[in-house]
């Protein structure tokens, strides 16, 4: 936590300097440098450089289209869990409707790359924009809901959605059960579709990071942990609480965005609870209001998900909803961060601190 | 036309709501109880059916058995389900209580486990269960005899439970703990027993519900999902916490659900619970006869 606020302390430093004089700049950007190697030699920092490289040259072992697709389908999952953590881990509205997101920005990706003859960047936009505004909407009503009332009612609102998508007399306008099929893929390129999804990722989580370690997190961190503390130091808690649903859907509309396009097209399917279950046991895995956890958890998720498909593909979610029940009854602040503190034990222990 | 339309949305409002007062009425004690929402209600519900489908299948076990022998299948399901609750409790709930959230979490994947336990062993396509045949003439519409046993029967198990909630030490200990659990505590009550007890009975509710109703229609993995949604949708209405509320607010659905789903489209009917929700939480958010506010 130290460590990161000293960067972010630097680069904020560096942006400041910079309008000023150049030579300022200039000056600082050893130091800003400096800093930077000293946070990448950190053994956490170490760890996040070093997965962010390995799957940079992902593309250069394979550029078979099915190994390159579990890959993107983690990379769009990790946006996906990242901002549902957003919600739940960093403000504490819990969501069990997470695939209202998921579904509606890819209907509008799809719609507009489809129909409208839009570009696949400026689709994925327009399918975030929707989400952001089906996000203020539905957040709303539920803003005097907390915990487990919110989750029931998003889950309400994702079961809706997916009555009316499904519905037959809506189909002139909504597609109906089939969905919307044959939209234009991101690139015919595997490799540069892959690169693509790799850098949005790396946008998406650097920004829900970035923010949630600001300021702005902090204040989201008060309203999760106490309410009315909150309230009474000021805090316009309906506001940020806003924001943060308007954050965490844009960004679960790009990843739904993202999935649509991988899988060239949408069906109502995409509501089900089922897609709203799948960030919970990401985040669980990975670990709570951490979001590099929850992309960890997406990425761990997808290779566990495959091999259990390999070997047994009746049992994947029953596997999972299994892991989930063990993780929450046994060791609620989840699986990996316990694990990566073992290694960086190990690691200390090996370079002889 | 219009008249056999109205006595249509009455008389199946009726059954219906009996129905859905059996499912809400469990969700409510427990969370009146314990303050907890259970997200696999609608699973107890599920499985109840596939168990007695399980039994009845051909193949399996009780294979080709007289329907004498059907009727102790139901009481098997039903057995095994309440037990599945208390285990539910146990092994599940009790360990995280004291985190709501974690709670919902853990109740949300037990009901996905449920799901695809089913999906996994009977597959996703939907499969029916038999009832009983025949129908009678009820004010000029023929309703089928299984409909008739479903309103009789609930009504029947809801007064039931009224009797058992004020009569009935536990029952009364039940209300105990939902009025002021760290008096009841002080009072000798053992707070965990009540409530494990509160999860059997909602259990066994829905499982009640779902050997009066499942036969009706389809059979299907996914049906806990709209169980739930409804409950959930009669408790926000009914108010929290409040059993006469949610039996209420069962026929309130039932009717409305019928209403819409006669004179608007079947399809919509389906959409009923999720606007009363919304609805409900914009105009009044302590429900109808709810005491504390939904929050």
């Amino acid at each position: 936590m130290v460590k990161s606020y000293i960067l972010k302390k630097s680069i904020k430093d560096f942006l400041e300097r910079t309008p000023k004089t150049i030579k300022y700049s200039i000056k600082s950007i050893p130091t800003a440098l400096e800093r930077l190697k000293s946070r990448v030699t950190t053994f956490s920092g170490g760890l996040t450089i070093t997965c962010i490289f390995i799957l940079f040259i992902v593309p250069v072992f394979t550029n078979n289209p099915f190994y390159l697709g579990i890959f993107m389908m983690a990379c769009i999952y990790s946006i996906y869990a990242a901002s549902w953590d957003f919600m739940t881990g960093y403000t504490g509205l819990v969501s069990f409707g997470h695939a209202i997101f998921l579904g509606l920005s890819g209907y509008a990706a799809s719609a507009a790359l489809r129909f409208m003859g839009f570009n696949w960047l400026s689709a994925l936009l327009f399918g975030g924009i929707i989400s952001v505004i089906i996000g203020v909407i539905v957040a709303l009503p539920s803003l005097r809901l907390k915990g487990p009332y919110l989750a029931l009612t998003l889950l309400s609102i994702s079961m809706i959605f997916w009555s009316l998508f499904m519905m037959g007399q809506l189909s002139p306008w909504l597609w109906g059960s089939e969905g919307i099929s044959r939209v234009k893929p991101l690139s015919s390129d595997p490799i540069i579709e892959y690169l693509v999804i790799f850098i949005i990722m790396l946008l998406s989580l650097g920004v829900m990071k970035a923010l949630g370690n600001a300021k702005f997190g902090k204040i989201l961190n008060s309203i999760r942990d106490d309410e009315t503390g909150a309230e009474a130091s000021g805090i316009n808690t309906s506001k940020y609480k806003i924001l943060a649903f308007m954050i965490s859907a844009f960004f679960a509309g790009i990843a739904g965005g993202l999935f649509a396009m991988h899988n060239r097209g949408v069906d109502p399917g995409r509501f089900q609870p089922l897609y709203s279950f799948y960030p919970i046991i990401m985040v669980a895995v990975g670990g709570l209001a951490s979001i590099s956890g929850g992309a960890l958890g997406a990425f761990i998720f997808i290779f566990v998900n495959e091999v259990l498909i390999e070997i047994a593909p009746w049992a994947p979610m029953f596997v999972f909803s299994i892991i989930l029940m063990l993780i929450i009854r046994f060791a609620d602040r989840g699986i990996m961060k316990p694990a990566i503190e073992r290694l960086k034990d190990l690691w200390d222990l090996l370079i002889g601190k | 036309m219009v008249e056999a339309q109205i006595m249509e949305v009455l008389v199946y409002g009726t059954i219906q709501g009996g129905i859905f007062a059996l499912l809400a009425m469990g969700f409510s004690l427990v969370f009146g109880v314990g303050g907890i929402l259970n997200q696999a209600h609608g699973a107890f519900y599920a499985i109840t059916g596939y168990l007695v489908f399980w039994i009845h299948d051909p193949g399996s076990l009780m294979a080709g058995v007289d329907s004498s022998k059907f009727y102790w299948a139901m009481v098997f399901a039903l057995v095994v389900v309440t037990f599945v609750g208390g285990l539910v409790y146990l092994g599940l709930i009790k360990p995280v209580q004291d985190h709501e959230i974690n709670v919902v979490i853990i109740t949300f994947s037990l009901a996905f486990f449920f799901e695809q336990a089913v999906i996994m062993i009977f597959g996703s396509i939907g499969k029916s269960i038999p009832s009983v045949p025949g129908n009678q003439d009820v004010l000029g519409i023929a309703i089928p005899w299984q409909h008739i046993i479903a309103l009789i029967g609930s009504l029947i198990v809801i007064f039931s439970v009224i009797l058992f909630i004020n009569k009935v030490k536990i029952g009364n200990q039940i209300r105990a703990v939902s009025q002021d659990r760290e008096v009841a505590q002080l009072m000798g009550i053992n707070v965990n027993r009540v409530l494990m007890y509160t999860i059997m009975l909602s259990a066994f509710l829905a499982a009640i519900a779902g050997l009066l109703y499942i036969p009706t229609g389809d059979l299907a993995p996914h049906m806990g999902w709209g169980v739930l949604t409804r409950s959930f949708a009669i408790v926000v209405l009914g108010g929290l916490g409040s059993i006469g509320g949610s039996v209420i607010g069962s026929f309130i659905l039932g009717y409305a659900g019928n209403f819409v789903g006669v004179f608007i489209g079947q399809n919509w009917a389906g959409l009923v619970p999720t606007i009363l929700i919304v609805v409900m939480l914009i105009v009044r958010p302590r429900g109808l006869f709810g005491k504390k506010e939904v929050r």
